[in-house]
């Protein structure tokens, strides 16, 4: 049960400042556009939060361009919008001096590199689907599937306007361990350069029934390397953190917990 | 006569013509799919995942996907279609990918258990035409029922 509200509402709270820039190649106008600055929620996805962004830049592009599709790059590297703004930021964290620079485009979409986002239907879409695993990993799906559709809404209705006590009356339910003391697998996602990101099957309880830590975590996942570092929402954890209060209080709203490992 | 043959050839050529499928313009449209099957260590059960491109090497949309999987499946699958079949980011290749959600196809699989030899074989000979994958009558030739 996710007790310490404290944690729960700093981790809510947490924000970075980004500075966004048209794509040069795509200036129309005469007069570059201004940077729009922007402060962004860690926990919740650009789509979301960039509405303005793209008013802000339309009039700057080709007229014959107002209905494509936005997408974000960073040091030349497209961003991919179905990842967490918070994941994204400590992925880059080493090449980044806030505020952070974002380059914005609406043309050559890297269809090959990031899914289309045409609209807030594609966001719920992936981010309930996270919920989901997520709740498969934990219970079995059972929380998930017992719901009703109007918890469902609320949790993404929660999560988009920003509303804290709305989001977490349905999440408490997903992060109470329902009958059993421990969750049966904890979700997490660990993201490494440029490969794929890593995802095991691991519990948070050893075959003795102890608690397991994010050192245990680690160990399972990278076996013989030492000198890692674990950054989340933009801190590194004690190795010593419980895995089920971690994935309790340290989830993002998707209920996965993002562990960006570096090596010193 | 010769002026006949001019008035003839005044007229325009389509009202000339009695078969006018002779004007039209046939151009082949080719798509290009490619498709991957892997293991959802999550849900453990398998996943389908594909794309499909035109021939000028451009992705099918999410909305021209979805047209021809709704007509394998009229109904059902139109009001549930964004939790069934959407882009995903490819888990090994990273790369994005059009999947078949994995949470229904444990229900399937699981009442599939003791009707067939290999369950496998009968999921994908289930889901795969929705995606336009059809499988060789030679892979039902291998699926015999478990209770033989």
């Amino acid at each position: 049960m996710a007790n310490d509200r404290e944690v729960l509402r700093e981790i809510w709270e947490g924000r970075l400042p980004v500075c966004f820039q048209l794509n040069s190649e795509e200036t129309y106008s005469l007069q570059a556009p201004d940077a729009y600055y922007l402060m962004v929620p860690r926990l919740s996805y650009f789509p979301l939060v960039t509405d303005k962004v793209r008013k802000h830049f339309l009039k700057y592009i080709n007229p014959e361009k107002q209905e494509a599709e936005m997408w974000l790059d960073f040091n030349g590297q497209p961003l991919r919008w179905h990842y967490p703004i918070g994941v994204l930021f400590d992925m880059y964290a080493s090449d980044i001096q806030l505020p952070w620079n974002i380059t914005v485009h609406f043309d050559k979409f890297p269809e090959d590199e990031l899914l289309h986002c045409p609209s807030r239907e594609v966001v719920e879409s992936h981010f309930m689907s996270c919920i989901k695993e997520a709740d498969v990993l934990k219970h079995r799906s059972q929380v998930v599937s017992n719901m009703q559709k109007k918890d469902h809404n609320q949790l993404w209705l929660g999560l988009q306007n920003d509303k804290f006590d709305q989001f977490w009356a349905v999440n408490r339910k997903l992060m109470e361990a329902s009958g059993e003391e421990v969750f049966k697998y904890i979700p997490f996602r660990c993201y490494r350069g440029d490969g794929p990101f890593v995802q095991h099957l691991v519990r948070p309880v050893t075959e003795e029934g102890q608690k397991k830590t994010l050192h245990h975590l680690i160990s399972e996942v990278f076996p013989n390397e030492t000198d890692l570092h674990v950054m989340t929402h933009g801190i590194e954890p004690p190795w010593e953190t419980p895995l089920q209060w971690l994935s309790e209080h340290l989830s993002y709203p998707d209920n996965f917990l993002h562990l960006c490992i570096q090596t010193s | 006569k010769e002026s006949k043959l001019c008035d003839t050839f005044e007229e325009p050529l389509d009202t000339f013509l009695e078969d006018k499928s002779m004007l039209e313009n046939t151009v082949e449209e080719r798509t290009t799919w490619e498709y991957h099957v892997m293991y959802n260590q999550s849900y453990s059960v398998p996943t389908l995942h594909f794309n499909a491109w035109r021939s000028d090497g451009a992705l099918l949309s999410l909305e021209e996907v979805w047209g021809r999987a709704l007509k394998c499946y009229r109904g059902s699958l139109e009001d549930d279609k964004w939790t069934v079949l959407t882009q995903q980011e490819h888990p090994i290749l990273r790369r994005p990918f059009y999947t078949l959600h994995p949470c229904r196809t444990a229900e399937f699989l699981e009442s599939l258990k003791e009707k067939s030899s290999n369950i496998l074989i009968t999921w994908l000979s289930t889901f795969g035409p929705v995606v336009g994958l059809l499988l060789d009558f030679q892979y039902g030739r291998s699926v015999a029922s478990a209770n033989h």
